[in-house]
């Protein structure tokens, strides 16, 4: 069995630390059948771990406990019913706000596209109507206009049905709130 | 208190049961420190330099073995500063090889003198062979042979893969058995290869 010295010194080190697959175990155990130099330096080897082995410890010369000045400022304990809070916590009510968020964004963006296509809909049609009324009754002219108003123009329709005014207050609330529990988790962690 | 307790109160900011922590792995690290470092006053600084970040980086502790995390924090800790060393021109890695005060550090109360000078031969000449390999041999036997981890923990200790570990293990090893078999002479009789 042909080895190079590297590839039988770690195979006869790792032999020695019991991290040897059964395969190479029969290697080792022919090596060591056939090969002299082997067996001499699985001895050789063996000595020089049980020399490290019986090297004295080195006391420790004095304790290396922290105190608050080696650390630096003193990260402020989470009392009381803050004491739960742990950064996955925090990772979790990021991810839910984000999300919610998105929703809130996406909805109000979606519902505002739809109102905008209804409203070009209803301007292509009103002319017709109007003309129409126009035609038979000129006073029909303010009921259709007080109609058009009703649909749509004036009062578009709104994701939720909550008021524009609220969704923007909404919308910023929640990305302002996202930031913050990112920068509180990215501080928790590095703290 | 157990240690997973102690490192979920130390990581939220309880400085008491960070240092209990310490008190249980404080003889390992500046073992360890000592063995890269070679010298007591490096290891000292290198130990605490370790356990202050540690503490202020228990948040990235994320499970495992706790002393294959905090080994790898001074192993790092070691490496700063040997290239500290490297950087300063007024000091040399050569100041590292050896301490003169060490052998005042190995007094044994409990044993008798004529063993205790034996076994000062033998620590002094073996670290001055581990001394002698590179750096990440050095750490790695350290690692195996004295503080007693088991492969996988060496390879979180030093960020790297049970190969590596193996090889790096094997070559330290030889190197080692080379120096000491070169000097024979200047080990003490108990410990020649072929007294026992």
């Amino acid at each position: 069995m042909n080895f190079r010295t590297e590839d039988r010194d770690q195979l006869l080190s790792a032999y020695l630390d019991g991290q040897t697959s059964p395969r190479e175990q029969a290697r080792v155990a022919a090596l060591l059948e056939d090969d002299p130099v082997a067996r001499s330096d699985l001895q050789t080897l063996t000595y020089t771990r049980q020399l490290l082995a019986e090297t004295p410890r080195v006391p420790v010369p004095r304790a290396f406990t922290l105190n608050e000045s080696m650390v630096g400022v003193r990260r402020p304990e989470r009392a009381g019913w803050l004491a739960w809070l742990q950064p996955a916590h925090l990772r979790l009510a990021t991810a839910m706000m984000a999300i919610l968020l998105v929703v809130l964004v996406a909805g109000d963006f979606g519902t505002r596209w739809q109102a905008s296509g209804h409203t070009s809909a209803s301007a292509l049609v009103a002319p017709a109507g109007g003309l129409a009324l126009d035609q038979g009754d000129p006073t029909g002219i303010t009921a259709a206009k007080t109609a058009t108003t009703e649909s749509g123009i004036a009062s578009p329709a709104t994701f939720l049905g909550l008021p524009q005014t609220t969704l923007l207050a909404l919308e910023v609330g929640l990305a302002i709130l996202v930031l913050l529990l990112l920068a509180a988790g990215w501080r928790m962690t590095r703290a | 208190m157990d240690e997973q307790r102690l490192i979920e109160a130390a990581s939220r900011g309880d400085l008491a049961a960070f240092n209990q922590l310490v008190m249980s792995y404080q003889a390992m690290a500046y073992n360890l420190a000592f063995r890269i470092l070679g010298t007591g006053d490096s290891a000292q600084d290198a130990t605490q330099e370790a356990f202050i970040k540690a503490y202020r980086n228990l948040g990235q502790y994320r499970g495992g073995s706790f002393k294959a995390w905090l080994l790898r924090i001074v192993t790092n800790a070691c490496y700063d500063y040997l290239r500290q060393v490297q950087r300063r021109p007024t000091s040399s890695l050569d100041d590292l090889s050896a301490d003169p005060e060490y052998t005042g550090q190995l007094i044994d109360p409990l044993e008798a003198p004529s063993d205790y000078a034996l076994r000062q031969e033998l620590s002094t000449l073996i670290q001055r062979g581990i001394a002698s390999l590179p750096i990440e041999q050095r750490t790695v036997l350290v690692l195996s042979d004295i503080e007693g981890l088991s492969y996988e923990e060496i390879a979180q200790a030093m960020d790297t893969s049970l190969g590596t570990v193996k090889s790096r293990l094997s070559r330290a090893r030889a190197k080692l058995r080379d120096y000491l078999l070169e000097r024979q002479e200047l080990l003490p009789s108990r410990y020649r290869l072929g007294n026992d």
